[in-house]
């Protein structure tokens, strides 16, 4: 038998069935927990202030600004409010919780006591927090882009489905997702690996603030710097 | 050293000779049938860094009700975390129906574990609760609700069960952890302390749950301070001190082993007086005292079946006429008292 | 009709002046902070820039030494020891101080509500108010001694060195150092209580601080930006302070404006620093009670 068709027998031997279950089983319980509890407000209020402003823009100045201006101010407050801070300090609160919430409210032990690999406890949980923190922001971020053309009206609409819009929509978004993904598999692992994940968290921030004016090499090593290029 | 709780009797003396005892024993040997249908232990220790947890446990658990007895800090949770792979051993070997702890998604497809914590994930409903563990083992809505509601109804929790966890009084809470433990139908039930909390019915009412599944031929592993409970609901006993396994076997086995100690027997007889001055010119007897009622006599004796076989003559050539012959101290909490109780003042 | 032995004596003996009994909580407060040896290490790592100012002052004054220095080549410029100087010595120490009360600072309440140990404080004869005293206390008595106590030190250090009654035609900014560095101090403190009275998990509080001092000038920069206003500014605290330091240490307007610091006038930021401590205080007023309410 060859390695792959052995790869191929023992890949069609394992429980997926099963595993697709107890994946969909830790993600109904996560995302009930992620959105629904009191705990996580400042995350939708990460997500969606800039939302308020940009309504409030479109109130106070609907006569007047353009919209070369506005796609700047857009372009500003995605890269220096949601990816520097609002999808950073999320990422941090949704992902290091999703294991050390349950450990500091005792209750990571229910976990265990189920028939779950551990593997698969690990990408559920982890699934959890990712479609919490990509629902949120990419919300966030599409509301926000939505808020800021819709105001200039027939014109707007034709930037965004005639012009550069939906391309500009869709790289704000795909870098919304991409985000959470670095920034979550990086602080799920801190999580794991330290009992005060802030203080690397701490030094995240300062590495990935400090990388631009660092020479182009050291900067392959920062999230930020994958993100640009997509953006 | 023991090979198991159903056939024979461990007792030792002072803590040397345990220590020694244990040092010198040899793990059993078990082959593939009995590993099936047991929990076994072999020559298990854990350490937390320098402090003890327990120390070379061998013990091999047949179906039935075994109570888990000691002090505070004496093993028994450890042991109980040890069997369900919570934590694992520095030494030794767990093997729980011939499955090892080490592959946590077969052994609790068989095991149900009702840990002492009393807490919960935050915001769940007693019913979700249940629902959600039901979900992580893999089944589907319609099985895990029937399974679910049926694991309420045994611990009566029907009704409060769609309220809160977090507004539960404790024996609430004590029962949907029970629920939890009992609801996805496992071979094996790990209970740490499942009666704290409970008020009398309930206490009564789990009691009677937990013979039951002994019955049916689960392994229900019960730990508890209450003696008189342990002493009957369980169909043997684990005596724990300091780490170390002091007793484990039928209750009265290990009474029998317990020398140091005179046996106390009740008689009520039509003669107690008679029986007295007769059963304490013999050299094995240490004490016959009237009891207050002057209907009875209580026997302190070292040799309980030289005992008997002089009570059966006497009988005969006295005439007497026996109401009731009983052992007075042949109970969990008589062998405690001898066997941990000196070390131990509290519990 | 029953007889009852009193033979029960309740404490009769002395106790602490009730005023002063919340100091129990501070000297707990400490001893604990003090338990992690890297907090101790980055305690004492935290006077280094004293130590650093104090020879520059000494560099500044002896000119047996600097004229050594001048010997061997053109030598470095003298610092000049005016405003400038305490308030970047002052702006550093706060710095140091607020990243070592935002690691360890949260544990101060946020230990106390994981393990329900609230009740058992206030179920003693302490207030809650004396409970927030004494845990402020604990930050307020180390953010001192990182910042205004060594920069007074300095000053006076340099007074005596000028002579010629330096002190005496500076004597206003004894006055900018106490404002400056008590109003850092209850910024910090009350922030950090507030956080770690509302999350029980000590390194959520540490992160929810960082945030607030991070996002806060991140979300007023939006402000500022799409509404074309500086008054984004007042939901920057760190800013709010900068500008108030400015006032206090006398720095001239055009150096202000180029700092850009003049975003918003002076009282909206004195408003931002108001709102700041009381909105903490509002929060520790809703959060600290010897009773938890549990909803069923």
């Amino acid at each position: 038998m060859t390695r792959l068709a052995r790869l191929r027998t023992t890949l069609a031997e394992q429980p997926w069935e099963l595993w697709t279950r107890q994946i969909a089983a830790v993600l109904r319980m996560d995302l009930r927990k992620n959105f629904l509890s009191r705990r996580g407000i400042w995350i939708y209020l990460l997500a969606f202030a800039p939302v308020v402003i940009i309504t409030l823009h479109a109130i106070i100045d609907r006569h007047s600004g353009s919209m070369r201006e506005d796609t700047e101010v857009l372009a500003g407050i995605f890269q220096f409010f949601y990816l520097r801070l609002g999808i950073f300090f999320g990422c941090l609160g949704i992902f290091t919780w999703l294991f050390r919430g349950e450990i500091i409210e005792k209750s990571l032990h229910y976990y265990f006591l189920a028939p779950v690999k551990r593997e698969v406890l690990l990408l559920g949980k982890f699934v959890g927090g990712l479609v919490t923190s990509v629902t949120l922001f990419g919300l966030g971020v599409f509301a926000s882009f939505a808020m800021m053309y819709l105001r200039f009206g027939d014109a707007g609409q034709y930037y965004i489905f005639n012009g550069p819009g939906m391309g500009q929509l869709l790289a704000y978004l795909g870098v919304t997702v991409l985000a959470c993904i670095g920034y979550g598999s990086v602080f799920l692992a801190l999580s794991l690996l330290f009992k005060n994940p802030v203080i690397p968290a701490i030094l995240v921030l300062g590495w990935e603030t400090f990388t631009p004016v660092l020479p182009s090499l050291v900067q392959r090593f920062s999230i930020t710097y994958y993100l640009k290029q997509r953006n | 050293m023991s090979a198991s709780l159903g056939d024979r009797v461990q007792v030792t003396g002072d803590r040397e000779d345990r220590m020694s005892n244990v040092v010198s024993a040899s793990a059993p040997r078990h082959s593939d049938a009995n590993r099936q249908d047991r929990i076994i232990l072999e020559n298990v220790s854990k350490f937390y860094g320098e402090v003890l947890g327990v120390n070379r446990v061998n013990l091999s658990i047949p179906p039935g009700v075994t109570g888990l007895v000691g002090p505070n800090g004496s093993g028994k949770t450890t042991l109980m975390n040890l069997m369900t792979g919570l934590i694992h051993p520095t030494e030794g070997r767990v093997s729980v129906l011939g499955i090892s702890p080490t592959r946590p998604e077969e052994l609790f497809r068989r095991v149900g574990y009702c840990a002492q914590f009393d807490s919960f994930p935050k915001g769940v409903t007693g019913f979700s609760f249940i629902y959600n563990t039901l979900r992580l083992h893999g089944l589907d809505d319609r099985e895990a609700v029937r399974l679910s509601q049926e694991a309420l109804e045994r611990v009566g929790m029907t009704e409060p069960a769609l309220r809160k966890v977090a507004g539960y009084s404790k024996g609430m809470r004590q029962r949907i952890r029970l629920a939890q433990a009992i609801a996805h139908h496992p071979t094996v039930l790990v209970l740490d302390e499942p009666l704290n909390g409970l008020d009398p019915m309930a206490r009564a009412e789990s009691l009677e749950l937990f013979q039951a599944l002994g019955k049916q031929g689960l392994h229900v592993v019960i730990s508890s301070h209450i003696l008189h409970e342990v002493d009957k609901m369980s169909d043997q006993v684990i005596l724990m001190s300091s780490g170390y396994v002091v007793a484990e076997g039928q209750i009265h086995t290990v009474r029998t082993e317990v020398k140091e100690h005179p046996m106390q027997i009740l008689i009520r007889c039509s003669d107690p007086n008679l029986l007295a001055s007769r059963v304490f010119a013999q050299d094995h007897v240490v004490e016959a005292k009237l009891i207050d009622d002057g209907k009875g006599v209580l026997v302190r004796t070292r040799d309980a079946d030289a005992f008997y076989l002089l009570l059966n003559q006497l009988v005969v050539k006295e005439k007497l006429s026996l109401e009731t012959v009983a052992p007075a101290d042949d109970d969990v909490n008589s062998v405690y008292q001898y066997l941990i109780g000196s070390e131990n003042k509290t519990i | 009709m029953a007889v009852y032995k009193r033979s029960y004596k309740p404490y009769e003996g002395g106790t602490t002046s009730d005023r002063w009994r919340f100091l129990v909580l501070t000297r707990y407060g400490f001893s604990g902070l003090f338990d992690s040896r890297p907090f101790t290490g980055a305690f004492v790592l935290s006077f280094v820039p004293f130590l650093i100012a104090l020879a520059g002052i000494y560099f500044a004054h002896s000119a047996t030494l600097r004229a050594l220095l001048q010997v061997r080549g053109p030598g470095p410029n003298t610092a000049q020891i005016n405003n400038y100087f305490f308030l970047a010595f002052l702006g550093i120490q706060s710095w140091l101080s607020f990243l070592l009360i935002t690691w360890q600072g949260p544990q101060l309440i946020a230990s106390d509500l994981a393990n329900n140990a609230l009740p058992l404080i206030l179920g003693r004869p302490i207030s809650r108010t004396e409970y927030v005293l004494g845990k402020f206390l604990v930050i307020a008595s180390l953010v001192s001694v990182i910042t205004w106590i060594p920069t007074l030190l300095l000053f006076f250090l340099n007074g005596g060195m000028e002579g010629n009654g330096w002190i005496w035609s500076h004597f206003w900014m004894l006055g900018s150092i106490l404002l400056a560095s008590w109003m850092w101090i209850a910024i910090v403190g009350l922030v950090a209580l507030a956080a770690s009275a509302w999350l029980k998990w000590r390194v959520a509080a540490s992160a929810l601080m960082l945030a607030f001092f991070f996002v806060g000038p991140g979300f007023g920069a939006a402000i500022n930006a799409t509404l074309g206003t500086n008054w984004g500014h007042m939901l920057d605290v760190l800013y709010a302070v900068k500008l108030i330091w400015v006032g206090l240490f006398r720095v001239p307007v055009s150096t202000a404006e180029t700092l850009n610091m003049l975003g918003i006038p002076l009282w909206s930021a004195w408003c931002s620093v108001a709102g700041t401590c009381g909105l903490s205080l509002f929060l520790l007023n809703r959060r600290l009670k010897a009773r938890e309410v549990v909803r069923g």
